[in-house]
């Protein structure tokens, strides 16, 4: 009988709720399946399906199961998982050299074809979103028992960093099963194996025997969902919980006085920025009917940019667990630029732009913003239009939910909007966000504003070809700088922490990813 | 009795078939599930793929059509956020909401119906006013505020119950008080005007004057007639609850079947709304009929016709 | 139960002095309700430590004036619940008006699964459709809540008609040849007006609860509006941190709100038709946002 089943029928009665009380077993943290390691995220993963789903909290479940080839260091660097090197033999190709002795938590060895049909599955499967990691791939080919060619049809030099987000999966299992079957009872390579969950609500792990890697800290984890910021503090506090992850800022002074837990964080690597229409002459929509677009003179995006306080956003919403952005790649990738700073905060010299540019009296338009996708985005519409006022810019702020928002913005239905960019790498979010629109060859596919550089275009078609790291990285500063200083195409405002509350027993340093993972654990 | 059975199964089945129907309209005119299902990297190419692979490159009457022949089939589809079927996510979290209207609706009664007593003894004395003047005001305070009371003085202030999640029954007990609060008030004033009513009739009265004692007349004779209202309205609560206790199971963070919905709605999971509807739809047509059908067996006056 | 009681006087003066600093809510507020000072944020009430009569009942996440909020809150709310009740009316009261005057049979029954469809389909769901096709606004949640209330009076309307019809004044307006329309117009309209009266009342702080549970749940008003469920709703998160009046302020002006306009109402009931309670069936199973 399923458990569903098993709990419709015994919860029929209120007797089941009451007999639910806790066990009173006391055991070691970690060490008992009545005493786990316990980690409160704020979301739950839908799926355990390692490929379905490119979302931090599903990824962070999920890679406790499954392996995936390579991982990213705190610095944002490719390190060894299941592939343990990798060399670059032609601009179409690269060769993976892969670990031995690694089986799947169903007995079955793990062999070099599992790795290349799982790249193939991440890259072909429609229902993939691990698709834009491994796009390029055409094939692979098994050179021996530990080694791998890859085949591509255009050069990544950065597919080490895109392997961080390939699991290694038992294809032959879930070919076998069916994918749904498979997902409802996972098999990975990972240092846990899968007891039992609830989707979105908790998961229960148990230590695998068979694992490669050093043995994990904890044996026992289970992974849970606290929405509720406070009831997820008051968990850590009570010792309920281990691990908290997106702490209040407000409250970390009592997570440090509280003698039981300490915060860890670190700035994240999604972008917070604002969208102007670049291409509409009139008519953009939420501005008065036959109005001129203002965002298509330069001088007025700069305006605007140089009216946002984002010193004080950071300061007053985030009680300063952001980053202020001074470009819009933020720092863990290759282009970031540590000497580029942001255009001063100057409300002077924003009117005296806007009275150049035409409107001395500034103008109305409509800002648009989810109200419950990016931490506290309805608050920061809010207070973006707030800030716009004193220079003469009206903002009616339309704040709404993620389902009606991202259809309209696929659409370009908005002229000025408040988004979210989670970045990959350098390349990828040119072609995708700034690259001049060109659905032929895919380019510019979310550029809804219609920016357009081609001397930019042009520095970083010779980046991506390019496998000598710092001509590289030159070409993307170059072509960025052009981008986020001349052009002003977005409005960077800051990259958002990743925060945790950790229990003194526990060793846990938050990853610039985001992901939590019990097997990087370690007891005090 | 027969034919009026016939009928009204096939007046359920068109109600049902129009629900899911209109339903299905409306979640199409609420936009692409694609553009809040995909990661905001991913490319037009792949997003096609993931449309197709989902069914809903098709036009909206085939979408439909395929939808209709497998609910027929008793396929209600697969989530399009887990690939699990949509029925079972559903069924799954049934326990959690029924454990919750389970709890409250005895908290309601419990309380509810000894106050209403308790008022009917002495009508208009002081019991029977504070307790209406108190029944107002549980219709008067809505549910979501409530709640954020509840948080603030047991969870905030004094920190004695946990603000959310679903562990133990002392995470029940907020909850299930908040949606019981209305109910306690509308138990009350109904086993109040049913007793009162029952009071004044002509046997409670023989009763009396046979020198039955108070207790026992109250109990024993008036409290038994007020017994089908209350276990009528008992029944069309319970059935409210169940499939209304959204802001209840959102800000609790219970991981019940209303909350899924909630969150599919916001996501576009479409074939789980169109489960949850089905299910609510289901529901609110037999508890109807049930009530249809009590009312003509109780009421000589109500006669079907055929 | 017959006896006509007096009005509830407390109750009736209070709602009036709150309808009274809706209608003058720009001479009443302390300050622009949505003009912001991040600077001065979560300033608490006037009376604690820290708090200062610049602000009266302090400020919310934005720096906003909490009293501004909530004066200009009742107008939303006040708006939300007699538009939207008015729309329902008139939607219902036709409807039922015409089908009583009809008298079939089977519009009874259409009308019965008509409520059932309305029921099964969440409120939600449909405020949702309407903010994804038209946009975030007031105008569109007071629709909403309007549409969704319409089978009620529908009903109501309809029984009415058919009860009275059958009444000797009726049949004597027929049989002296006044029409269809004159005798609805001029016989049924005015015997109907109480017990529509009586719903109207009960209906109204259910319509201004649901503008504001909507509201809560972020699919109602634009957030730059001043409603009361919003503010509640953009307040809760401090809760937590101990600043409680950005939502329990306007949470106690909505509860003040409703329970005036429900004593009213009780009044209404038990004024106007004192078999209300008594001879009403249970209604069809009412679809709530708990």
């Amino acid at each position: 009988m399923p458990s569903w089943t098993t709990r419709l029928l015994g919860s029929c009665g209120i007797a089941a709720c009451l007999l639910a009380l806790p066990p009173a077993a006391h055991a070691a943290t970690g060490d008992s399946a009545q005493h786990p390691l316990v980690v409160a995220f704020k979301g739950g993963a839908t799926t355990l399906d390692p490929i379905m789903r490119s979302e931090t909290t599903t990824e962070s479940w999920q890679r406790n199961i499954f392996d995936t080839v390579t991982i990213l260091s705190p610095q944002g660097k490719p390190m060894p998982r299941i592939a343990v090197a990798w060399k670059n033999l032609a601009p179409l190709s690269w060769q993976l050299t892969l670990r031995s002795g690694v089986t799947f938590q169903n007995g079955m060895p793990m062999t070099a074809a599992d790795v290349g049909r799982s790249i193939m599955d991440a890259a072909n499967n429609p229902k993939s979103q691990m698709r834009e990691f491994v796009n390029d791939v055409t094939g692979y080919k098994v050179v021996n028992a530990t080694t791998l060619d890859v085949a591509f049809s255009r050069p990544d030099p950065l597919f080490a960093i895109h392997l961080s987000s390939i699991p290694v999966m038992p294809e032959a299992l879930i070919e076998k099963e069916g994918r749904a079957a498979f997902a409802a009872h996972p098999i990975g390579t990972g240092a846990y194996r899968f007891v039992s969950w609830l989707a979105e609500d908790h998961l229960d792990l148990r230590a695998w025997k068979g694992y490669w890697g050093k043995p994990v800290a904890f044996k026992f984890v289970r992974l849970e969902s606290i929405p509720n910021g406070a009831t997820r503090l008051a968990a850590l506090l009570s010792g309920q919980v281990e691990i908290a992850e997106k702490i209040d800022p407000e409250d970390f002074a009592r997570v440090k006085n509280s003698g039981r837990a300490h915060i860890t964080s670190i700035p994240g690597t999604r972008t917070m920025y604002l969208a102007m229409d670049d291409w509409r002459k009139t008519g953009s929509p939420g501005m008065a009917p036959g109005a001129k677009n203002p965002f298509l003179d330069p001088r007025v995006r700069k305006a605007v940019y140089e009216a946002i306080d984002v010193g004080l956003l950071r300061a007053k919403i985030f009680n300063d667990a952001a980053t202020v952005a001074t470009q819009f790649m933020p720092p863990l990738m290759e282009s970031y630029d540590p000497g580029l700073k942001r255009f001063p905060y100057s409300l002077a010299d924003a009117r005296k732009l806007l009275a150049a540019a035409g409107y001395p009296h500034g103008f109305t338009v409509r800002l648009d913003a989810t109200n419950d996708r990016y931490l506290e985005d309805s608050l920061v519409a809010q207070a973006l239009a707030g800030m716009l006022q004193p220079v003469g810019i009206t903002v009616h702020v339309n704040a709404i939910p993620k389902a009606v928002f991202f259809p309209q913005m696929n659409r370009g239905d908005f002229t000025m909007y408040l988004a979210g960019w989670g970045s990959i790498d350098p390349l990828s979010t040119w072609n995708s966000l700034f690259h001049c629109r060109d659905a032929k060859h895919g380019f510019g596919h979310v550029n809804r504003e219609h920016y357009c550089s081609q001397p930019a275009d042009a520095l970083m078609a010779k980046a991506a070809d390019s496998f000598d790291d710092t001509a590289r990285i030159k070409l993307e500063r170059a072509a960025y700088a052009i981008a986020d200083r001349k052009d002003i195409a977005y409005i960077p405002l800051y990259f958002q922490d990743e925060i945790a509350g950790v229990a003194n027993g526990v060793v846990w340093n938050e990853r610039p990813d985001g992901l939590i993972l019990a097997w990087q654990m370690q007891r005090k | 009795m027969g034919r009026f059975l016939l009928i009204r199964a096939a007046q359920a089945l068109f109600t049902l078939w129009v629900v899911v129907s209109l339903v299905f309209l409306l979640i199409h005119a609420t936009g692409d599930p694609i553009a809040v299902l995909a990661p905001e990297q991913m490319s037009a190419h792949s997003r096609a793929l993931l449309r197709a692979a989902l069914g809903l490159n098709r036009p909206l009457v085939v979408q439909y059509g395929r939808y209709l022949a497998g609910v027929l089939h008793g396929n209600l589809g697969v989530s399009y956020y887990s690939g699990q079927p949509a029925m079972r996510l559903i069924l799954e979290r049934v326990p959690v909401t029924l454990e919750l209207v389970g709890l409250s609706m005895g908290v309601a009664v419990g309380l509810g119906v000894p106050f209403g007593i308790w008022a009917a003894v002495r009508p208009d004395g002081v019991a029977d006013r504070v307790l209406r003047s108190l029944s107002v005001l549980g219709s008067s305070v809505p549910t979501f505020f409530l709640a954020i009371l509840l948080i603030y003085f047991f969870s905030v202030a004094f920190n004695v119950l946990p603000a959310s999640g679903a562990g133990s029954l002392r995470h029940y007990i907020m909850p299930a008080f908040t949606l019981a609060f209305f109910r306690i008030a509308l138990f009350t004033r109904l086993v109040r005007s049913t007793l009162l009513e029952t009071l004044s009739q002509n046997y409670v009265r023989t009763a009396r004057a046979k020198g039955v004692s108070e207790p026992v007349v109250i109990l024993k004779h008036a409290l038994r007639t007020a017994l089908l209202p209350l276990v009528t309205v008992f029944g069309l609560q319970f059935g409210q609850l169940f499939a209304g206790a959204v802001i209840t199971e959102t800000i609790f963070a219970l991981p019940g079947m209303n909350r899924m919905a909630l969150q599919a709605l916001y996501r576009l999971d479409y074939p789980i709304i169109l489960a949850y509807v089905l299910v609510v739809a289901a529901m609110f047509v037999v508890i109807n009929f049930l009530v249809d059908l009590a009312y003509g067996l109780l009421d000589p006056r109500v006669r079907h016709h055929g | 139960m017959g006896r006509f009681s007096r009005p509830p006087a407390v109750a009736s003066t209070i709602l009036a002095l709150l309808v009274l600093a809706a209608i003058f809510a720009p001479l009443l507020a302390p300050h622009d309700p949505q003009q912001q000072n991040l600077m001065m944020r979560l300033t608490p009430p006037a009376w604690i430590q820290g708090g200062s009569w610049t602000y009266p009942l302090g400020t919310d996440g934005l720096g906003r004036d909490v009293a501004s909020n909530m004066i200009y809150g009742l107008r939303v709310s006040l708006l939300a619940g007699i538009v939207s009740v008015a729309i329902s009316v008139v939607l219902g009261g036709v409807t039922g008006l015409v089908a009583g005057a009809a008298g079939d049979g089977w519009f009874d029954t259409i009308l019965m699964r008509l409520v059932d469809i309305q029921l099964s389909i969440p409120v939600v769901l449909i405020a949702l459709a309407v903010l994804a096709l038209t946009g975030r606004g007031l105008g569109k949640v007071i629709l909403v809540i309007g549409l969704v209330g319409w089978a009620q009076y529908a009903r109501l309307v309809r029984a009415s008609v058919l009860a009275e019809r059958q009444k000797d004044y009726v049949l004597a307006a027929r049989l002296l040849g006044a029409s269809r329309t004159r005798v609805i117009f001029r016989h049924l309209l005015p015997n109907v007006l109480g017990p529509l009266f009586v719903q109207v009342s009960v209906d109204i702080p259910r319509a201004v609860e649901l503008e504001a549970s909507l509201s809560f749940l972020g699919l109602g008003v634009a957030v730059t509006t001043p409603s009361l469920g919003l503010r509640i709703a953009q307040g809760y998160q401090y809760l937590f941190s101990g600043a409680w009046w950005p939502s329990v302020l306007p949470g106690l002006a909505l509860v003040l709100l409703v329970l005036c306009e429900n004593l009213i109402g009780d009044w209404v009931r038990d004024a106007l038709d004192p078999h209300y309670r008594r001879r009403r069936r249970p209604a069809a199973i009412e679809r709530t946002t708990a």
